[in-house]
């Protein structure tokens, strides 16, 4: 057998975060701070058609928000053949979401009244598949992640005392190529 | 002169040579897309109220044994929770392989997703509750459930529940309008087949 002939990892590469400051909130308009922008290409090497698996594997989360702020991520990846994919722009159609907000209100002088939510969320993966990549053929992946603060903002957070953090370490961005029969017997 | 040679398992052979069959070569055998039918706003709910419920089945019509996996994609789940209330999704899966297999229901929690934010109050009542509202929206994510051997002739049913389930404490305020809202979106299914190595 060939090496083409069994499934095998073509692509693997990892779209590392820029870094968000307290400075860089609000994000209040959208599509927000850019964290990861990647572009991954391969071509067909092989001298037959085959599927690819585009794997996303995103890394864990944090994130700190203060009431009555909220703090979302969200990304997107596009995908075309031999040409450029439209660019993974968040604010409308997108992959993925993680975030979140506490609300509780305000005192009777229109202050947030004191709450801090600090939240973990775990690694996780998403599959996507492009049939029929014919030999030669490249197929090129554009993958962005952002994050934003839905609005309304409050500058006086939590009492006066607004506490804002967002990571997202990584996006590994992974294409299998899944090979199909030969075109000598089954031709 | 076209001569068939004697093959194994997983190959096919004619005049010309031989060759792989498809049966060999790791790949997605069914697939099913689905989506909720109940996103949006919820009420109390202490038994699970279904959100999304699909099935899949297939069956290995090639002469070989198969192994089969699936992999569970959900899609990104939100919640929505007013003090002191609790709003979680839950999902389950189950399945049977048989010449004509059909799954029990699946009742097992496998998956959860939600949350609850409790503001302290001088008591129970329901002019008594203070406003906090929680929010929650976290990434979509994939599962593998292994199903094992599938013998030539026998198929799979595959079944999916995902649930939504406000558990515990409830409290319906009097003094502001509450909101409680669940989104599970869809999951997919995907039935990995692959050729069983030698043993």
């Amino acid at each position: 057998m060939r090496p083409w002939a069994v499934p095998r990892l073509v692509r693997d590469v990892k779209a590392n975060s820029a870094s968000v400051s307290a400075a860089s909130f609000p994000q209040a308009v959208m599509p927000g701070f850019l964290l990861m922008d990647q572009k991954v290409g391969w071509i067909n090497d092989s001298p037959l058609e085959c599927d690819v698996l585009i794997r996303m594997i995103r890394s864990p989360k944090e994130w700190i928000t203060s009431n009555p702020n909220a703090i979302q991520f969200r990304d997107r990846w596009t995908h075309a053949i031999d040409s450029d994919p439209v660019v993974p722009v968040t604010t409308g159609i997108y992959n993925s979401q993680a975030g979140s907000a506490i609300d509780l209100g305000t005192n009777t002088v229109a202050e947030p009244m004191p709450g801090r939510q600090w939240m973990w969320a775990g690694s996780g993966i998403s599959d996507e598949w492009v049939y029929s990549v014919t030999p030669g053929a490249k197929l090129n992946v554009w993958y962005r992640c952002y994050v934003w603060t839905p609005p309304p903002w409050s500058d006086n957070a939590n009492k006066n005392s607004p506490l804002h953090s967002a990571k997202a370490s990584y996006t590994r961005i992974q294409f299998m190529a899944m090979p199909g029969q030969g075109t000598l017997v089954t031709g | 002169m076209s001569l068939k040679i004697c093959t194994f398992e997983y190959m096919l052979s004619d005049h010309r040579g031989v060759g792989m069959r498809k049966n060999f070569f790791p790949r997605i055998v069914a697939e099913a897309f689905l989506e909720s039918t109940r996103d949006g706003e919820i009420s109390r709910s202490p038994d699970p109220v279904t959100m999304i419920d699909g099935d899949l089945t297939w069956n290995n019509n090639t002469p070989d044994v198969q192994m089969l996996a699936m992999q569970i994609h959900r899609g990104p789940r939100t919640v929505v929770a007013q003090s002191p209330g609790t709003v979680v999704i839950h999902d389950a899966f189950s399945h049977q392989i048989a010449i004509s297999p059909q799954a029990d229901f699946p009742s097992i929690m496998q998956d959860s997703s939600g949350g609850r934010l409790q503001i302290d109050r001088p008591s129970v009542a329901r002019d008594a509750v203070l406003y906090g509202r929680f929010f929650f929206d976290t990434d979509d994510s994939t599962c593998w459930a292994p199903i094992g051997e599938i013998k030539p002739g026998f198929s799979l049913h595959f079944r999916y529940l995902a649930a939504v389930q406000t558990p515990g404490t409830w409290t319906i305020p009097s003094e502001f309008e509450p909101r409680w809202e669940a989104h599970a979106r869809w999951t997919r299914l995907r039935a990995w087949a692959f050729p069983l190595g030698s043993l």
